[in-house]
């Protein structure tokens, strides 16, 4: 074994022996599952509302009503949910002072973050493939397009895999867990924001900079079926840059 | 003593001054003489600071630690520039694939062809309304405009008087959106 897959196997054990996993993942699923659930009862309202006025069976698109505002609703969620998922990967290691001793381990720092990165998303991409049971049930009962719902899910796990970088980073800086949960949530919060600045300013260079540079746009433009290289482009740059700084953070230590 | 105290207040009014000139720079085009004095006093002050200050930043960043930090912040820069560049190619020549259920982001090519000669301002007039499906907040709406053409020869840029009214029609109450959208072809 690779020490990245041993790091990777250590750090999955950890979560599965610890309870926070179990409750993130178990508030996770049920929020994704209820939201649906309204979303579902919500466009059935609408059909029997139009079988009201039109006296036929009406042809709802459910990719409107449903999924797409499930994909708005799950990023809101994704937002509060990682940031507990993260929170503990450096910040432990430095409370239990065995960051000092993985920072002497013959293991390159390269190979500390992705290793801790690849379980956390691991473990978010597991969570995420347990709430395609929704369409996969809904398939059954009716027609809809499959590949707004295909992007919809690949900007999920983009959104997810930047926030978890952010989160990755918060937990380099501080020792403390909860901190560092905060601080994950304020940075993304702060990259959210800039979407809403960049609409302030409105078509000015900055505006525009600004805007790209929050996820809104492109999270958005993805769950509505454009697939675009910039956006794909934005959130590995994205990732890449958060990873890059958490690894000049924990390199930092060997010098501070 | 006087000296010792101006000195930082200088540092930190030409930082202000070089910040605005920028900030300057990227809201208005018009304003070029207040930049270029914005932009000239903040090189003086910050020459000066640095002059006066000479010494202490020269044992500062003769510091083990300083150094490895300043490299650290030239790699993290040095990413930041890769990154701008990697994104700016993917605006400018990345693909894109419409998967929607309906095709909306796609035009057809007689609309492409006549988008390519106009000369003047579009004016854009939406109609929506609150039981619409997909209906969002009225700022919203300006951003398909945009994602109709990426990947094209045109820039498009919506104007600012923008007018939203209110249209009473016998069903139900409509909401009308009267945009101008100017379409030039790229230099």
């Amino acid at each position: 074994m690779t020490p990245v897959s041993i790091l990777i196997s250590k750090e999955l054990r950890c979560f599965f022996v610890s309870p926070v996993f179990y409750v993130v993942g178990t508030i996770f699923l049920f929020i994704s599952g209820f939201l649906a659930h309204l979303m579902v009862v919500n466009a059935g309202q609408q059909a029997v509302r139009l079988l009201q006025i039109q006296h036929s069976y009406a042809q709802l698109n459910l990719n409107d009503l449903v999924f797409r505002q499930l994909f708005y609703s799950m990023d809101m969620v994704l937002m509060f949910v990682l940031p507990i998922l993260t929170m503990r990967l450096f910040a432990e290691e430095r409370k239990l002072r065995t960051f000092e001793l993985l920072l002497t381990s013959p293991i390159g720092i390269n190979e500390i973050i992705s290793a801790k990165f690849m379980s956390v998303l691991l473990i978010f991409l597991g969570l995420l493939s347990l709430t395609a049971f929704t369409p996969l049930v809904l398939s059954i009962y009716s027609t809809f397009e499959w590949n707004p719902i295909l992007t919809g899910y690949l900007a999920m796990a983009l959104q997810g895999t930047f926030f978890l970088s952010c989160g990755v980073l918060a937990s380099t800086m501080t020792e403390n867990q909860v901190v560092a949960a905060f601080l994950s949530f304020g940075i993304i919060l702060a990259i959210w924001l800039l979407g809403s600045l960049g609409g302030l300013l409105g078509d000015t260079i900055l505006g525009t900079t600004l805007s790209y540079l929050s996820f809104t746009e492109h999270y958005d433009r993805l769950i509505r079926g454009l697939l675009d290289v910039k956006d794909i482009v934005y959130y590995l740059s994205g990732t890449g840059l958060m990873l890059f700084i958490a690894h000049r953070i924990v390199d930092s230590h060997r010098w501070q | 003593m006087a000296i010792t105290i101006l000195m930082p207040i200088i540092g930190i009014f030409g930082g202000i001054l070089g910040f605005t000139g920028i900030l300057l720079t990227t809201l208005t085009e018009t304003a070029t003489q207040t930049v270029l004095l914005f932009e000239g006093l903040a090189l003086i002050c910050l020459t000066v600071y640095f002059v006066s200050n000479w010494h202490r930043l020269k044992t500062f960043s003769a510091r083990r630690s300083t150094r490895l930090g300043f490299n650290s912040l030239l790699a993290i820069a040095l990413l930041v520039g890769i990154l701008v560049i990697i994104n700016f190619l993917a605006i400018r020549h990345g693909g894109r694939w419409d998967l929607s259920e309906t095709q909306k982001f796609t035009l057809a090519p007689q609309t492409y062809q006549v988008l390519g000669q106009l000369k003047q301002d579009v004016h854009v007039r939406l109609f929506s309304h609150e039981r619409s499906p997909g209906f969002r907040p009225t700022e919203t709406y300006w951003r398909d405009i945009p994602t109709l053409l990426p990947g094209l020869p045109f820039r498009l840029s919506i104007q600012k008087n923008t007018l939203i009214s209110h249209v009473n029609l016998p069903s139900r109450s409509w909401i009308q959106l009267c945009f101008r959208v100017r379409v030039r072809p790229f230099m």
